[in-house]
């Protein structure tokens, strides 16, 4: 219980302090981001950690108290009754990951051992990352979730994974509910909602192998994927834009190109405006260079190393599509028939969004499926599901466009990003 | 259109997705009364409830090396480690001494191991489901 009051309280009051300063935003999301943001720019410099996120929580409330409030509030009870499909699959959800103990193989084996740690020896780059203590596979991999994790164990001054629980499910419900937000202030509040529950029931999503209930960071991943392309289109607040760039670096090694992809799109988007976004994302680059040159190598795989590689392999993506296209499930079926329908009635403006956010990615992932020295039937068996979790945010939008495609069309021809409210 | 479309949306995510959320229900309820140990034995299994004596006999400052019988028991002896944490560990597996595992008996025969040991500490043998210390 104390970690699920921990995440429902500490990342939700980070966040709304952000709000505060940058504009609307999910309070969780932005709250669990600031957090590792904060705790891991503090690790790369040998500032303690217990300080700084006592500052962190100081700072929050002399925020939240001399701010005027950005306008979020307390949802009424008409609002919650016609969310109800969402609200009670959240709270089986929630309820669910709280009562049941954590089990998925790479959660146990990479991301709760770095947050148990992190927790333990207050750093990021002690004698753990070292390897002069316990065994640390994939010693490199970033470390947002594992950071919000330790902080949930600080609180909690207990290292036990049962406390970090609440925290990963809540990236999949924080990511429903601004889901929910946007598409009701871009399409209408009933598709949000129907759109945001659909997203728990998606067979990636609410796994435990690798999904909600899992400690893995694909989820969270996958959330930050969603915000930030959220704010690409809206296309008010770079600053927001910077934070969840600097999420996507942190959290898993894919969030690097992703920031990259989306930091060129907000180019186009935002343009001279666009360095308020840069400065968090190279603020996150650097110091995960800067961390990575001083603690021991990884075991993992250099997939950067083995596209040179790709000329000799190619003739190995027949294979990776064979074993690929077969795990991609009903949602992006619909995604097809939806994109099919936004070309035939001419929305290009939410089509050109979306696959933004999808193509390059998508074909990044099945590049590295090529060039691997992995077996690809194994490689595709393990990761498929988890990598294609990534592009639900995008996704869901595009189904949402073609479901409302007269307003879809409009975006083209308005400069106000929120057609549902015009 | 929409309705009917969402419709069928959701009838391919309820019947992807159903029964995982049944069986979450059922889960909950079922662990809800026992204690968050209990819930783990009962999750995890057998394995799960080996670890946790070791972890009980091996004191929390002690090193230990994780000696794998197979190739195949590192999945085993990863978890092992996660459930040791905060004790010092590090693998060594008898039939593939090299870089990654460079503590090594002579010949690769496990049973002088314990004789080659360059760290002091306790040893604990992964040899499929049977997990046990073999020397301190």
């Amino acid at each position: 219980m104390t970690g699920l009051v921990i995440a429902l309280l500490w990342f939700p009051l980070l966040g709304a302090a952000f709000s505060r300063l940058a504009g609307r935003t999910s309070w969780f999301l932005a709250g669990a981001g600031a957090n590792a943001l904060a705790l891991f720019v503090a690790g790369v410099l040998h500032i303690p950690l217990k300080p700084v996120i006592a500052v962190l929580g100081l700072s929050a409330i002399a925020v939240m108290a001399m701010t005027p409030s950005s306008g979020a509030r307390v949802p009424r009870a008409s609002e919650v009754r016609s969310a109800l499909p969402l609200w009670i699959t959240a709270f089986v959800l929630l309820i669910g990951a709280v009562i049941t103990p954590l089990n998925d193989y790479d959660g146990r084996a990479f991301w709760m051992l770095k947050a148990k740690a992190i927790a333990h020896e207050q750093r990021i780059d002690g004698p753990f990352f070292q390897l002069q203590s316990t065994h640390s596979p994939r010693n490199q991999y970033p470390l947002l979730a594992p950071l919000d994790a330790a902080t949930v164990m600080m609180f909690a001054r207990d290292g036990d994974d049962r406390h970090a629980r609440a925290l990963f499910a809540m990236f999949a419900i924080a990511l429903a509910f601004e889901v929910r937000r946007r598409f009701a202030e871009w399409f209408s509040p009933s598709t949000a909602v129907w759109l945001a529950t659909l997203l728990l029931w998606i067979p990636q999503i609410e796994t435990a192998g690798g999904g909600a209930r899992s400690a893995g960071a694909d989820v969270p991943l996958a959330a930050f994927v969603g915000c930030a392309f959220f704010e690409l289109i809206e296309a008010r607040a770079p600053l927001r834009l910077g934070l969840w760039l600097a999420c996507l670096v942190l959290t898993k090694n894919e969030g690097v190109p992703f920031a990259l992809v989306f930091l060129a799109a907000g180019v186009f988007v935002f343009r001279r405006r666009i360095i308020a976004a840069a400065i968090p994302l190279a603020i996150a680059i650097a110091a995960q260079f800067a961390w990575r040159a001083r603690i021991a190598p990884t075991d993992e795989q250099d997939f950067l190393g083995q596209l040179p590689g790709l000329p000799q392999h190619i003739g190995r993506i027949g294979e990776v599509l064979r074993e690929f296209l077969p795990r991609f499930g009903f949602l992006w079926i619909a995604v097809a028939v939806a994109i099919a329908v936004l070309v035939v009635k001419r929305a290009w403006r939410p089509l050109v969004f979306g696959l933004v956010a999808i193509l390059p990615m998508l074909t990044l992932y099945t590049l590295a499926y090529v060039v691997t020295d992995w077996t690809i039937a194994e490689l595709v068996r393990v990761t498929a599901t988890r990598l294609l979790s990534h592009f639900v945010a995008p996704a869901l939008f595009l189904i949402a466009a073609a479901l409302h495609v007269t307003q879809s069309k409009r975006w083209g021809e308005i400069s106000e990003p929120s057609p549902a409210r015009s | 259109m929409r309705r009917p479309a969402l419709a069928v949306l959701f009838a391919c995510a309820i019947w992807f997705s159903g029964h995982e959320y049944v069986q979450l229900v059922r889960d909950s309820l079922a662990l809800l009364p026992l204690r968050y140990e209990e819930r783990r034995e009962r999750v995890l299994g057998g394995d799960y409830v080996v670890m946790q004596r070791l972890a009980s006999e091996i004191p929390r400052d002690a090193s230990v090396t994780i000696v794998l019988r197979r190739p195949r028991d590192i999945d085993r002896g990863i978890f092992l480690n996660y459930y040791l944490y905060p004790r010092a560990t590090h693998f060594t597996e008898p039939s593939r001494c090299g870089a990654g595992f460079p503590t090594c008996p002579p010949g690769g025969r496990l049973e002088s191991l314990p004789h080659t040991m360059t760290r002091t500490g306790v040893i604990v043998l992964v040899d499929g489901s049977d997990m046990r210390v073999i020397s301190r």
